[in-house]
């Protein structure tokens, strides 16, 4: 096989924003892994092996320090995993974590992300995102799939004055100008 | 509209996509002697009631479960929320 020496591009070419109050910015070089299962005990008992951690309950977050990894828990048979990238076959980490419970995909390179941060983050997003992000509501470690400006979306609440979205790479932009343009709403 | 969703609580009807009837769970079994007949009955006829209705929404841009969701048709009131799995399992399907 030829050897290429290429540089992977972020979707989003390291987006950044500031605004009085908030700023947008891309995040990249996180792998992001799907794992998909049919029985939850079972993985919940290989998570707890190979992690010592219990799996969480959906719409809830856990953070393995260690290992830097993220886990959201997407829905009742779905969690992501996001941690940083440093080989070429994430999956092939989190296949070894799941065993033979999980169904494993990698999707690294399907997904935009982008942090909105400050004290005016959560009124920027007001207009851009129909749940409730009182922070007694959507708390810190929260995460949600949803909804904005017709783009699904998925919301994690990484600080008290911190979201981390994830949209699809294939309308980043068009995510990411919807962003902005809700923040320059209120701004 | 809003829907009470049972595991992640209220969220808007747009993250919804429709089915109809909740009666659908219910397939019929294509081994029993009148299956035509069931099968038929269970295609086409449905119910088109003024008031409670049981019927089916997929939560497409959430977590992609399928919920029976009580709802009045005159008034939109939404009396109930279920996930259509317990549904189906109460009803003595596997899942």
């Amino acid at each position: 096989m030829a050897e290429f020496d290429l540089i992977a591009e972020s979707p989003l070419n390291g987006l950044q924003r500031a605004f009085e109050g908030v700023t947008v910015e891309e995040v990249s070089g996180r792998a992001i892994v799907s794992v998909a299962f049919s029985d939850r005990a079972g993985l919940e008992q290989a998570v707890r092996t190979s992690l010592d951690l219990t799996l969480p309950f959906v719409g809830n977050t856990a953070r393995v320090e260690t290992r830097d990894l993220l886990i959201l828990s997407l829905q009742s048979d779905q969690i992501f995993v996001l941690f940083p990238q440093t080989g070429h076959r994430p999956d092939l980490e989190i296949a070894e974590i799941a065993g033979d419970q999980g169904l494993v995909t990698d999707q690294s390179d399907g997904w935009a992300l982008l942090r909105v941060s400050g004290p005016g983050s959560r009124t920027a997003l007001e207009r851009i995102c129909m749940l409730d992000l009182h922070p007694d509501i959507f708390t810190v470690g929260a995460v949600a799939r949803t909804v904005m400006e017709h783009l699904g979306v998925i919301i994690h609440r990484d600080g008290e004055q911190s979201f981390l979205l994830m949209s699809a790479r294939s309308s980043a932009e068009s995510f990411a100008h919807a962003v902005v343009t809700s923040v320059e709403n209120v701004i | 509209m809003i829907i009470n969703h049972p595991l992640l609580g209220p969220r808007d009807a747009s993250e919804f996509t429709y089915l109809g009837d909740a009666s659908l769970i219910d397939r019929p079994d294509p081994e029993a002697d009148d299956a035509a007949k069931q099968f038929h009955d269970y295609v086409y006829l449905r119910d088109n009631p003024v008031g409670e209705h049981r019927e089916l929404w997929f939560h497409e841009h959430g977590d992609r479960s399928w919920l029976v969701v009580t709802r009045n048709t005159l008034t939109h009131e939404i009396t109930r929320v279920e996930l259509a799995k317990d549904v189906a399992i109460a009803r003595g399907r596997r899942r």
